[in-house]
């Protein structure tokens, strides 16, 4: 593509080597670049070049510097005249800062779509050159029809007729429909998932799975189980399921976290694993434990300092590189206060907005673990509520309802703690899931009505 | 960025510039020089392999001797401490055994 074929207004060589150069120098700035441009937002086919190929580098874990994108070219057979070695050198070293990279993503967008726009002109000139008789209202309808397209594609928004509403109901039903048939003939009752495995079997008839684009929201009063709840989820999903995970951890340490593993994994007591009181056998059922671990697909993000815009740019760079299925916020409570002057409630609710819209973005599961006040109450539960896709909140069983209830012992384990479904988008809510959760193994497990 | 921070930075591309335009050396001898350069430049070297290049550098070794250490670090991964290490411990043998040669 010539630059003199086109005027100076559709094009801005200047930006689009400072985004690239914003890629080559900061990663937060290669992952901003990364979620927002295409090649094809480039005007000079050099630059696109380059852009794919630190796209490349950094999707493989490369930092992508100055010399990795020159191999890189090299090694597929570009980059190598002088002319593109300057051209790479002039973009290295116009330098911005990395906090100006909106600014200038803005600009690179905004000229190609400039340029669509234009191509969409230019398209529909020569068409009213060339043809003589033609259907005035269906070329209007055409062109408008093309051009509404060209600016809501650009806000990633999406309007359904009712024809495609309706196409989209039925071939959902018959999905559905065409499944139970399945389920029914092949697998004798029990229901495949349409998301990520919960860990409890009542959970996953309720809900069918965590789905990409959810944001579960669960809550528990300190010390009654959330990260051990956490953990559970991640060990069904990541280390039973292969799925991928990213944890991020507000309080615990890497040591901390690493000993839950063991106890969990092993099933040993944890107390036992953190004092190191195990016996030679105990100590080969924790290494197949880690072992176990190691093949996982968990990965972990101990970060005491979180910000909901860090978890924003820590959710992307995994979700690239790492492909992640889920991620666990463990827990928001603790998140860092942008601006003091807002109340409790507010920075809550502008946490879940914000993990609500990653999650949808990335197309991942997004659990958020918040705090309950002593009565059971959440704050800012009202709006909570109304972002996420599922809200449980977990509480132990108390000791008198324990020996009272009849209904308790009709289970296979005694129950002693409870999964409330407050809220279910797609479901029953309502509904109180008996569990039994090992507090000395830190493990949560199902239980079974064995009798009616 | 700091102003010494920017130095560097401008140290950095107009070298690996220069080695890029040097039409005497093939596409190997390329790729091992930038990727040396990088290492420095980003503080990833290896101490003891840079100190082991240095001394190959200070000349005086025999030709044998200098182009097996070349042909065994055109293909050096550097990124692979392990290799880099194999390679240190081999330079170190052979400049060895070309002053014990030189001895004898």
């Amino acid at each position: 593509m010539e630059s003199s074929q086109y005027n100076e207004s559709l094009f801005d060589l200047e930006s689009e080597r400072r985004v690239l150069s914003a890629m080559l120098h900061a990663e937060a700035a290669c992952i901003e670049a990364y979620n927002s441009l295409r090649a094809a937002d480039f005007f000079s086919p050099l630059h696109a070049t380059v852009f794919e190929l630190t796209s490349s580098l950094y999707e493989r874990e490369i930092n992508p510097t100055f010399v990795e994108l020159i191999k890189e070219g090299r090694s597929l057979g570009i980059f190598t005249n002088q002319r593109d070695i300057e051209e790479l050198s002039y973009i290295a070293e116009h330098y911005i800062e990395e906090e100006n990279i909106s600014y200038w993503l803005k600009r690179v967008k905004d000229k190609a779509r400039l340029r669509s726009f234009e191509v969409f002109l230019r398209r529909n000139y020569q068409l009213l050159n060339e043809e003589i008789e033609q259907d005035v209202e269906q070329t209007l309808m055409l062109a408008e029809e093309e051009l509404t397209n060209l600016t809501a594609l650009e806000i990633d928004d999406r309007i359904d007729s009712p024809a495609d509403l309706a196409k989209l109901g039925y071939d959902e039903v018959e999905k559905r429909f065409l499944r139970y048939k399945e389920i029914k003939e092949l697998y004798k009752g029990v229901i495949p998932l349409d998301g990520l495995p919960t860990g409890f079997e009542s959970l996953n008839k309720v809900t069918l799975g965590y789905k990409p684009g959810d944001l579960i929201i669960l809550g528990a009063q300190t010390g009654h189980g959330k990260t051990s709840f956490a953990l559970h989820t991640a060990a069904t999903i990541a280390v039973k399921g292969q799925f991928n995970l990213l944890y991020l951890n507000t309080e615990m340490s890497r040591e901390q976290i690493a000993l839950r593993w063991g106890s969990i994994l092993s099933g040993i007591e944890h107390e036992r694993v953190r004092s190191g009181d195990i016996n030679e056998s105990e100590l080969s059922i924790i290494n197949k434990a880690y072992s176990d671990l190691s093949e996982s697909g968990f990965y972990s993000y101990p970060c005491p300092n979180l910000s909901p815009e860090k978890t924003v740019s820590i959710a992307r760079k995994f979700k690239t590189q790492k492909k992640i299925d889920m991620m666990i916020i463990d827990y928001v409570g603790r998140m860092e206060k942008q601006d003091p002057k807002l109340q409790e409630w507010q920075i809550l609710e502008q946490i879940v907005k914000t993990q609500k819209m990653l999650a949808q973005n990335l197309k991942i599961v997004v659990m958020c673990l918040v705090q309950l006040n002593p009565d059971g109450s959440l704050q800012g539960a009202k709006r909570m509520k109304n972002e996420c896709d599922l809200m449980l909140k977990l509480s132990p069983i108390s000791k008198e309802e324990m020996e009272e209830s009849e209904e308790f012992k009709k289970y296979n384990i005694m129950p002693n703690y409870a999964i409330f479904i407050d809220k279910n988008r797609d479901g029953q809510s309502g509904i109180r899931i008996p569990i039994n959760f090992d507090l000395k193994r830190q493990i949560m497990m199902d239980v079974k009505r064995v009798s009616i | 960025m700091s102003d010494i921070d920017k130095k560097i930075e401008q140290i950095y591309i107009s070298s690996t510039k220069m080695i890029c335009g040097l039409n005497s050396l093939n596409m190997e001898e390329n790729n091992f020089l930038i990727s040396l350069l990088d290492k420095i430049m980003h503080r990833k070297a290896d101490e003891l392999f840079i100190t082991c290049l240095k001394k190959w550098q200070a000349g005086g070794w025999r030709q044998d001797i200098k182009e097996i250490i070349k042909a065994s670090l055109l293909p050096l991964d550097l990124d692979d401490p392990a290799a880099v290490k194999e390679t240190c411990m081999l330079i170190s043998d052979l400049l060895n055994y070309n002053n014990d040669g030189e001895n004898d």
